[in-house]
């Protein structure tokens, strides 16, 4: 069982290994138009629930459980967002739950405010999502969440759950860009990483708590476009602007 | 970095996220499983 670390302030992330691609149930131009969706993200279950049912059902679950095996748990993000906890991810899990009949998670959370909601792609790299909370070692997890963007919350509970002795199976957001399912760095693109940005890589590691290796593939996409000023100055503003 | 006593108030909130919805997800299944009939007297 992992205890609780919250004195950790870096992100226990992971390199990849054979992870699958991120299952997206819906386009987010679709979702963010339902009317149950800024309720559903200031905390209110029921419209989390009406949410996650009028989308689910419009997919073929056994895309869902071509990644939930028996025996499987599911964890979904349970984070602070602003006011409330956003409860997407929570009603997501209990309605695969009873369709897969799998276990959901019930203590492991979010211990920080990452604030990465409408935040900048600046700002998800600079303040990473911390999670805490205790494990089953041996156990397969399938984390769940509302959003994947960049891949870094997923990826640093997958850090969690693997430093704990857990395996983790796979990925379903509710929703995100088709281009950030594929979550596991390839190797082509930590050698482009390497070979643009390698020189700056130990001041990342002294700022992030992580090696390049440990990146997902559009953190990396997203290092890439620009050049290494512009990196150290980014990051040192979104700290700077979320007060850390 | 949330404190302590937020942390276990977030524990305790998820908990409480997990079994409402594990509940609400029984009882669709229980009413989409009902007739027609079944569902109206329901």
């Amino acid at each position: 069982m992992g205890g609780d670390n919250a004195q950790v302030q870096s992100p226990l992330r992971h390199c990849w290994d054979s992870d699958p691609d991120v299952v997206i149930v819906a386009g987010e131009s679709a979702v963010k138009k339902h009317q149950s969706y800024a309720a559903a993200k200031a905390g209110s279950a029921m419209a989390a629930w009406n949410l996650v049912v009028a989308t689910m059902e419009t997919i073929d679950v056994l895309e869902i459980s071509g990644v939930v095996r028996d025996g499987d748990v599911l964890v979904a993000v349970h984070a602070m967002e602003g006011a409330g906890t956003n409860k997407i991810p929570d009603a997501m899990a209990a309605w695969i739950a009873q369709r897969l009949q799998v276990q959901v998670d019930r203590e492991i959370v979010q211990i920080n405010r990452a604030g990465h909601t409408g935040a900048s792609g600046w700002h998800r790299l600079a303040n990473q999502a911390l999670f805490d909370g205790p494990v089953v070692a041996g156990t397969s997890y399938v984390l769940l969440d509302d959003f994947v963007g960049q891949g870094g919350t997923l990826s640093n509970l997958r850090g969690h759950l693997l430093a704990h002795g857990a395996k983790v199976r796979g990925f379903v957001a509710w929703t995100g860009k088709s281009r950030s399912a594929k979550i596991a760095l390839s190797p082509a693109t930590l050698a482009e990483l390497r070979s643009k940005h390698g020189h700056i890589e130990a001041w990342w590691i002294a700022e992030l708590g992580f090696d390049f290796a440990r990146l997902t593939q559009s953190e990396a996409e997203y290092l890439l476009r620009v050049d290494v000023d512009t990196i150290r100055d980014r990051v040192a503003e979104a700290r700077q602007a979320a007060g850390g | 970095m949330l404190t302590p006593s937020e942390i276990e108030w977030l524990r305790h909130d998820k908990q409480q996220a997990v079994d409402l919805f594990a509940w609400m997800a029984e009882q669709d299944e229980r009413l989409t499983a009902l007739t027609d009939s079944e569902r109206v007297s329901a």
